[in-house]
């Protein structure tokens, strides 16, 4: 546990010490401020813009969207490739897998570090989009608040799912910015391939990061439930397993 | 013994890597790899290091098996592969302090300590993106000495250092072997090896070809370049 926490820590400074990951922290900040000074002059505006149907209604739950299926992906994207594909194509890599820490915990560090930043992004947007509604919007009951945090708690498995697809893929990849364009590539594809194909959409994991709204509100049958959590759970376990696997027999 | 190795194999796709290496070392040895380059020297430190898996073979790093139990056997080792690995974005301290993590015995003077050590506490500061390659090289000895390793692998050391550099590397192995460590360190220069080693494997195409002790090589040879051209049959006819 002490070698996995060292790398943990490690992995997450790295990220941290990059000054483009806080750059993109107080960009998400920038992001809520202008939705809500919007929002406050346009109070349950919706429209629709090429296809994409824009809410600017100024709650948590108003900007979730954007930052769970763009902004929040695409910073995942950025964070396995700068661990993994980057390290690896600039021989950083050696630096850990010298240490005395098994390949699957540094694995898991790296994606662990990862998922906590798109947590962190998460929880951030949550509390300025909460406090600036509180100021300039109608304002959120207690109820309405616990129901938006449950809905940023539920929005973390899905993400880690997409984290555990990204670092396997990242785990081929020979160029960082080469891999970051494939990642969304890949990504653009599993969100448009359901729209053309509505079967692909129960498979794909990705259909699944919108999965909060299920949960928060009248909840669907039992086994529909269980039957989206397994499947988020069984591409987790096998992007888990599979990368880490594959990093364990990678030379550096 | 603080490293055995028997009939260590790892062959790349392209043919080359490290066929059949066996050898041992003991605390206080410094064992020099001397072959040219493409011979199989970094190929068999990456081994002992954990940075490539031998397809045939054992590693027992302090009698530890170093090929199933990775993390127990790297307790032991400090090492220095090719380049030094280091995050260009941050500083040399903290460079030090993410190694530092991974051994509960180190501390922030433990790291004062191998700053002083290899002259770059004034630079402690300093981002690593701004130093020069030898400066680089000393950060990256630090890295390999910080945890006070049993055993420490050094791969072409003093590639891209000055003179002064060069005789700094030296004295840093010595002093560590006079410590207790055991060292391996490779070159393709025989002068660097002879000037350190106590004892001298020539390795040739992938294979180990000689092994012998440097006050046996003194007195049978005229230089180690000599032994080195015997082993290899590359001799003067």
């Amino acid at each position: 546990m002490t070698a996995f926490y060292a790398a943990y820590r490690n992995e997450t400074d790295k990220l941290l010490l990059r000054k483009k990951y806080i750059g993109f922290l107080i960009f998400g900040a920038v992001i809520c401020v202008i939705w809500a000074t919007v929002g406050a002059f346009s109070t349950g505006f919706m429209g629709t813009f090429g296809g994409v149907t824009v809410n600017l209604t100024p709650t948590p739950m108003g900007v979730l969207p954007l930052f769970l299926q763009i902004i929040v992906p695409l910073l995942i994207f950025m964070g396995v490739t700068d661990l993994i594909t980057t390290e690896g194509g600039e021989h950083t890599m050696k630096a850990m897998a010298t240490r005395p820490v098994e390949r699957y915990k540094l694995y898991f560090a790296k994606l662990s570090a990862v998922i906590t930043y798109a947590a962190v992004y998460l929880a951030c947007v949550f509390v300025i989009s909460t406090v600036l509604n509180q100021l300039l919007g109608r304002g959120l009951t207690i109820g309405e608040i616990f129901a938006a945090l449950a809905s940023y708690a539920l929005t973390l498995p899905p993400l880690a799912v997409l984290a555990g697809f990204a670092a396997l893929a990242a785990l081929f990849g020979r160029s960082g910015t080469l891999t970051m364009f494939l990642l969304v590539v890949a990504y653009l594809a599993m969100n448009i391939l359901p729209i053309l194909f509505p079967v692909l959409s129960e498979l794909l994991f990705t259909s699944y990061l919108g999965w909060h709204r299920l949960w928060v509100g009248v909840l669907p049958s039992a086994s529909r439930l269980l039957h989206m959590i397994a499947i988020v759970a069984g591409y987790g376990v096998v992007f888990f397993i599979a990368g880490s696997f594959i990093f364990d027999r990678k030379e550096y | 013994m603080v490293l055995e190795l028997e009939n260590v194999t790892k062959i790349y796709k392209t043919g080359r890597g490290a066929e059949d290496i066996s050898f041992a070392l003991s605390p206080c040895e410094i064992l020099g790899l001397l072959g040219p380059n493409g011979s199989g020297k970094t190929t068999t430190m990456k081994a002992i290091s954990g940075l490539v898996q031998p397809t045939g073979g054992n590693i027992r790093i302090c009698g530890i098996d170093a090929i199933i139990f990775r993390e127990k056997a790297l307790q032991h080792v400090g090492c220095l592969i090719e380049a030094p690995a280091l995050y260009p974005y941050t500083t040399v301290r903290r460079n030090l302090q993410m190694a530092a993590r991974f051994y509960p015995d180190v501390n922030e003077s433990r790291i004062d300590e191998v700053l002083q050590l290899v002259h770059m506490d004034r630079y402690a500061n300093d981002k690593i993106s701004v130093l020069s390659l030898g400066m680089r090289q000393r950060v990256g000895l630090a890295l390999a000495l910080l945890s006070k390793p049993a055993l420490l692998i050094l791969d072409e050391p003093a590639n891209g250092l000055d003179i002064e550099g060069m005789i700094f590397v030296r004295e840093a192995v010595k002093q560590a072997a006079a410590d207790g460590a055991a060292v391996l360190m490779s070159s393709h220069l025989a002068n660097e090896i002879q000037l350190v080693a106590t004892r001298v494997a020539v390795m040739h195409e992938s294979r180990l070809l000689g092994l012998a002790d440097m006050d046996e090589i003194n007195e049978s040879f005229e230089s180690l370049e000599d032994y080195f051209l015997k082993m290899t049959g590359s001799g003067a006819e």
